[in-house]
């Protein structure tokens, strides 16, 4: 079992800013209406989502004693396993593609127009490889001082945009009715499949897993909620012509010392990405070591990285490679099986073999 | 490998050839003693060897003129030998000298010669008595050097005036004087194959993890130098394993400070001839800390320390950061200041990343030339830097004066922490560069870079960002913000604390 | 190898600083820093006229240069406005940025066909933020505006947009930025508003003037205008009161003049049989500014509730004038009446919305003002 490197809060806040940029760089509005008022209860539902959906990893944690997923089932069953790795292998490499997409969507329409960003992403994924090749200790350290940053570029944007929000905007809820909430209050839920990293770091954390795990989910929805609050109220419908809606915020706020400054939302936004990109590639190389444990520690990485580039110099060239990597349907495959099935099969695999251990 | 001239003829002896203890232990005959020191020390002319009489025996004095006090020697030594008339003892004849003739405090007997001469090298008195092949050291130093004196670099508002000066001796006396505690203790190890320079280890007992001062003692025995002359020899050894671009070994010349870090369970290490101590472990958050915050006021403290904190961003990033507005954000200007930038830019020939370098490079020329030349040069350093950077680059038009203006700011506020300079000096540069290149996103992308390193940095197992990252909330009330002395006084900084979590 | 690879990166980075440090970013002298943009109709399309910062001048210390513009105005002709913009380029040799551009004027001719046509590509277009003002030039070309001498050394952009925010604020025109015109256009009930500028002459040079409000129908095309007295009234009925002045008098005859110092607007809307009813309730705060009663003489309490009732009934009177003008005007719902009703009653809402104009005709409204007045200039006890 590898040393327990990392407290509770510098691994959620890890997770924290890995989500809260999801909010600012990631929902879509293609598929979810962020102009109406029922916007400002979408967090919540994610909230109360995610406590549900981690209800196997917390049990997984209790009967594993703190081990990690592969660790533990490679214990009982080797190949099973190797199966489970695979599938994160795949997954988290999908969402791996997704967030270099939307940063390279984001840096070429938002950060420097008119340009292509080949060269930009490719050393955004260089770097990534770089930092992963650390420990998931330096990351999560590191975490807690963008947490900073992250959190002061939040409140900075919320409330310089504070006075422009509208009564005309607030209408009342529901008002598409409540089957067209629960379904987009879904649709945008999946967007944050960031808690189903915790199973896969269970050995590397020490603290109360659960009350850290609440309170990081808490502070999450606190802050996705107040982020929903001033699009709803500041921009209203102008929000669904935008391409990143929680982001043109800071565009329409007054700010006293600056002219604007997204610029330099841009840029927080561009280490939560890197500290994104970072914790995926690190996962996938995890997992490729526990399929093939005698390759070399550098390679793993450097080959997630290397396919990763080849995947999204491709995808940059056309505009429905990118509506693709960010359809609903993809989003909603990939959460339910991170988020759900996989812990959820893993559980039963080691309460089957403990079950069968004790009938023996 | 032969000495002695009798089977050689060979007048040279390359003493470099010769292993350790090479001579052996003292020879019967004291003149035969004599005869090899001469040997060692041939073409030396400040080792003095000097023959007599002690009663019945023949005695040989050597000793290295200038380490030692002649007017002491004469007293306390060669006076009352020679001057004895009666009978010696035929047995424990160097005791009774050394009790009953000479007057010393430090007075021991060697047998090993090399061992002998070593002594003599630090300033003892050897005398060889005919007879007995052991000899007397006395220690009658008298080593010169500065007197104490106020620290040059680490320059305060309140406190004492005392720096530490280049004898060891002086220095761990300096400590000891503030420290009246028989926990505070002090080890002395040799380094350095040549110089075989004397270094203090200082730590307070019960303080220290014993692994911790395990640790620090092996890497310094583990140093396989051929000469340590200053600290920075053996700063390496003690550094962290990580590559990056800050050091986690500090290093004081207040012996004030040496005490309040010792007294917070850390390391000091005093080194022979070096006004310098180092300290380790040393955290990030203490390049922003000085003694005065804790003599001041503690609101006072906490804002001069964010001051420093912000010069330190500043010093690094502004520049880049100027770069990166004037090519990829202007929208971040006001429209006066926009256009005010912009009519002086237009003025000037180079692109704003080529002339932010150029400056700079200036800059950092101006200021090595004004470090190294004599201090009366210094004055025509610094009117030809403020004439030719200041007024006539902007007149011919090869810079501007908002990036003069950021020069400047750069260069005042990297002075602020003069420990960190050199990571500042090339980060600037460096940051120059990316912003140029790619603007914020280049610059944000440097300092996720900067920010991982950092807190990957470890040392004695303390992570050079504690108490922020690992964040510690009873230990974070002494870093940025300084709370009063009664509130810490509860709770002193402890670094063996720094990494636990509540 | 990890050392090799990052040496390389070093040195690839490095190289492509010194060979291509332009290569994403603009030098600052080099850019076309926009003020004020303004679109006119011509024979194939769009005539685009622009106001720049004119990099050219030197510092002002430099006394040889005195004589230049602050700002320079270039036009372009395509059959979009993006390319019309574009083409500007061939007459500056700048790259555009619409980063610190204030406002967009549009021409009555481009106002009477679709104008989201012609805001799509400020809207589309990340540079331009969504804040900055649109106006209607009215009687006028909108170039002209631009180009218009009212000065030396002065931005005209920035100086038109002190005076829209100033009207703003004392409650002349509504606030129009491009958000708020962009959301007006997707609120399928609402119409736009826009307040226009004219020239007038003051003496050899010119001075721009915001008096009026265009009305815009639901294709967005121009309607009609409002003037003066109904375009203040009709941003009272918007809800975004916040200074202005009130002229009253007292029994007497004597004029009173009276500054708004803050102003609050309750809305509630009920339907009855299908018809609409609307009660507003405005609550005002006011400051007594100037008398013209006999001799500086002090004000007696009686008098003051003589001009709280005053200024209460005759504000009712008027906004309620405004209101049924509005209504008879083709009814088009400018006021956002529309998302009242919705923010009240979201069923009928959705029952009306198809045929929103002819409700909005139909509806009633109750304008009830209550008026504050804080202080008079003097103590308001006499004996």
């Amino acid at each position: 079992m590898t040393e327990k490197k990392v407290t509770t809060f510098q691994f959620y806040s890890l997770l924290y800013i890995c989500s809260v940029v999801a909010a600012f760089m990631f929902v879509s509005t293609t598929v979810i209406d962020l102009g109406t008022t029922d916007a400002i209860l979408f967090p919540s539902v994610f909230g109360v989502l995610s406590l549900i959906t981690i209800i196997p990893t917390f049990i997984f944690n209790k009967k594993s004693n703190g081990e990690s997923v592969l660790s533990a089932i490679s214990k009982r069953n080797k190949i099973f396993s190797d199966v489970v790795a695979f599938f994160y292998i795949v997954l988290v490499f999908i969402l791996l593609l997704r967030t270099l997409a939307r940063l390279d969507l984001f840096v070429s329409s938002e950060v420097f127009p008119e340009n292509t960003m080949t060269f930009l992403i490719v050393s955004i994924v260089i770097v990534s490889v770089f930092l992963s090749l650390l420990d998931i200790g330096a990351l999560s350290r590191a975490s807690t001082i963008f947490l900073i940053m992250v959190t002061l570029s939040v409140s900075v944007v919320v409330f310089s945009a504070f006075s422009n929000i509208e009564s005309v905007n607030i209408v009342p809820f529901f008002m598409n009715g409540e089957t067209e909430f629960v379904k987009q209050a879904f649709s945008y839920s999946v967007f944050f499949p960031e808690s189903a990293c915790l199973i896969l770091f269970l050995s590397n954390i020490k603290g109360n897993i659960k009350k850290g795990y609440y309170l990081y989910i808490l502070f999450l929805v606190l802050s996705l909620t107040i982020v929903a609050f001033t699009v709803v109220g500041a921009l209203g419908e102008f929000s669904n012509t935008q391409l990143f809606p929680a982001f043109a915020i800071s565009s329409v706020g007054e700010f006293r010392v600056l002219e604007r400054f997204e610029s330099i939302q841009s840029s927080v936004w561009t280490v939560c990405i890197i500290a994104k990109t970072t914790l995926q590639i690190m996962i996938i190389s995890n997992c490729i070591r526990h399929l093939f444990p005698k390759i070399k520690w550098w390679t793993p990485n450097a080959l997630t990285g290397i396919i990763a580039t080849a995947f999204i110099i491709y995808i940059s060239n056309g505009v429905t490679r990118f509506s693709f990597m960010s359809s609903q349907i993809w989003v909603t495959v990939t959460y339910i099986l991170l988020v759900v099935v996989l812990p959820v099969i893993s559980l039963l695999s080691i309460l089957k073999k403990k079950r069968g251990e004790k009938l023996a | 490998m032969v000495i002695f001239m009798k089977e050689n003829n060979s007048p040279f002896i390359n003493v470099d050839d010769l292993p350790k203890s090479e001579l052996g232990n003292v020879k019967f005959y004291a003149e035969d003693n004599g005869k090899i020191i001469k040997e060692v020390f041939l073409n030396c002319f400040d080792i003095v060897v000097k023959n007599g009489v002690c009663g019945d025996r023949r005695v040989v004095f050597a000793k290295c003129d200038g380490l030692t006090s002649s007017e002491k020697i004469i007293e306390g030594i060669t006076k009352p030998m020679l001057h004895f008339s009666g009978d010696l003892p035929k047995k424990d004849v160097l005791q009774f000298i050394s009790s009953e003739i000479i007057c010393g405090t430090e007075v021991k007997t060697e047998k090993n010669l090399d061992l002998a001469i070593e002594n003599l090298l630090r300033g003892c008195v050897i005398v060889f008595v005919d007879g007995v092949e052991e000899c007397i050291v006395v220690g009658m130093q008298n080593i010169p050097g500065r007197s104490i004196d106020e620290p040059n670099y680490e320059v305060q508002e309140n406190g004492s005036r005392e720096g530490f000066v280049e004898i060891l001796k002086t220095n761990m006396t300096l400590v000891r004087k503030r420290l009246v505690n028989v926990n505070f203790k002090i080890e002395v190890l040799e380094v350095g194959v040549s110089t075989k320079t004397k270094v203090a280890v200082c730590y307070m007992n019960g303080k220290v993890k014993k692994e911790v001062l395990q640790e620090v003692k092996d890497r310094l025995n583990s140093v396989n130098m051929d000469t340590v002359l200053g600290e920075t020899y053996l700063r390496k050894a003690l550094d962290t394993k990580r590559r990056t671009m800050f050091t986690m070994v500090g290093k004081t010349e207040r012996p004030d400070t040496l005490c309040a870090k010792i007294n917070e369970g850390k390391i000091a290490i005093l080194i022979d001839g070096t006004p310098y101590a180092l300290i380790v472990p040393r955290l990030f958050i203490e390049n922003f800390q000085t003694f005065d915050d804790y003599l001041n006021r503690p609101y006072y403290a906490t804002f001069m320390r964010s001051i420093r904190l912000i010069s330190f961003i500043i010093s690094i990033f502004l520049p880049g950061i100027f770069v990166a507005i004037g090519l990829f954000h202007q929208e971040l200007l006001p429209e006066k200041m926009l256009y005010n930038v912009v009519v002086m830019e237009s003025n000037t020939l180079f692109t704003l990343t080529v002339e932010a370098l150029i400056i700079h490079f200036i800059y950092e020329i101006v200021r090595e030339a004004g470090l190294r030349v004599p201090k009366s040069i210094g004055h025509a350093v610094s009117i030809v830097g403020a004439l030719v950077i200041g007024d006539a680059a902007v007149t011919a038009g090869l810079i501007d004066a908002p990036m003069l203006i950021v020069v400047a700011m750069t260069a005042i506020t990297s002075l602020v922490e003069t420990d960190l300079y050199h990571a500042i000096a090339v980060l600037r540069i460096v940051f120059i560069i990316i912003g140029g290149t790619s603007g914020f996103f280049g610059i944000m992308v440097g300092v996720a870079i900067l920010i991982v390193n950092l807190s990957s940095v470890e040392n004695f197992g303390v992570y050079f960002l504690s108490p922020l990252a690992p964040y510690n909330k009873s230990l974070f009330r002494d870093t940025i913000s300084r709370l009063s002395m009664e509130k810490l006084g509860k709770n002193i900084f402890d670094i063996n604390k720094v990494g636990e979590q509540k | 190898m990890l050392k090799k690879i990052t040496l390389l990166f070093f040195i690839v980075v490095t190289l492509s600083c010194f060979c291509s440090c332009e290569r994403y970013g603009t030098e600052i002298e080099d850019m076309m820093i926009i003020q004020g943009i303004a679109v006119d109709k011509d024979k194939e399309g769009y005539e685009v006229t622009i106001e720049m910062l004119n990099n050219k001048q030197s510092a002002s210390a430099d006394s040889s240069n005195v004589g230049e513009e602050m700002t320079l105005c270039y036009s372009g002709n395509g059959e979009t406005v993006a390319e019309a913009l574009r083409l500007i380029i061939n007459k500056t040799g700048n790259v555009p940025t619409y980063t610190h551009n204030k406002v967009i004027i549009l021409s009555e001719d481009v106002a009477k066909s679709d104008i989201t046509k012609v805001l799509d590509i400020f809207e589309r277009d990340y540079t331009t933020q969504p804040i900055t003002l649109v106006c209607i030039a009215k009687d006028v070309k909108a170039g002209d505006v631009l180009k218009a001498n009212i000065g030396k050394d002065i931005s005209k952009s920035e100086v038109l947009e002190k005076i829209l925010n100033q009207s703003a604020i004392s409650s002349i025109t509504p606030e129009t930025r491009l958000i708020d015109v962009i959301n007006t256009v997707l609120d399928e009930t609402a119409c736009i508003a826009l307040p226009t500028v004219t020239l007038q002459k003051n003496g050899e040079t010119k001075t721009f003037f915001v008096e009026n409000i265009a009305v815009f129908n639901y294709n967005n095309e121009i309607s009609y205008y409002l003037g003066r007295e109904s375009s203040e009234n009709f941003v009272k009925l918007l809800g975004e009161l916040k200074n202005g002045t009130l002229v009253t008098e007292d029994e007497k005859g004597a004029k009173a003049t009276f500054i708004i110092v803050d102003g609050k607007t309750r809305y509630k809307a009920e339907v009855n049989n299908g018809i609409v009813n609307y009660n507003v309730k405005i609550k005002m705060y006011c400051d007594l500014n100037a008398y013209e009663g006999d001799r500086f003489q002090s004000i007696e309490n009686e008098t003051v509730d003589i001009f709280k009732k005053n200024i209460e009934s005759d504000t009712e009177r008027r906004l309620q004038n405004t209101y049924k003008a509005i209504q008879e005007n083709n009814s088009f719902d400018i006021l956002h009446f529309g998302r009242r009703l919705l923010q009240n009653d979201k069923n009928s809402y959705n029952q009306m919305k198809n045929d929103w104009q002819n409700n909005f005709k139909k509806s009633n409204i109750n304008v009830n003002v209550e008026v504050v007045i804080r202080r008079i200039g003097e103590e308001s006890y006499h004996e």
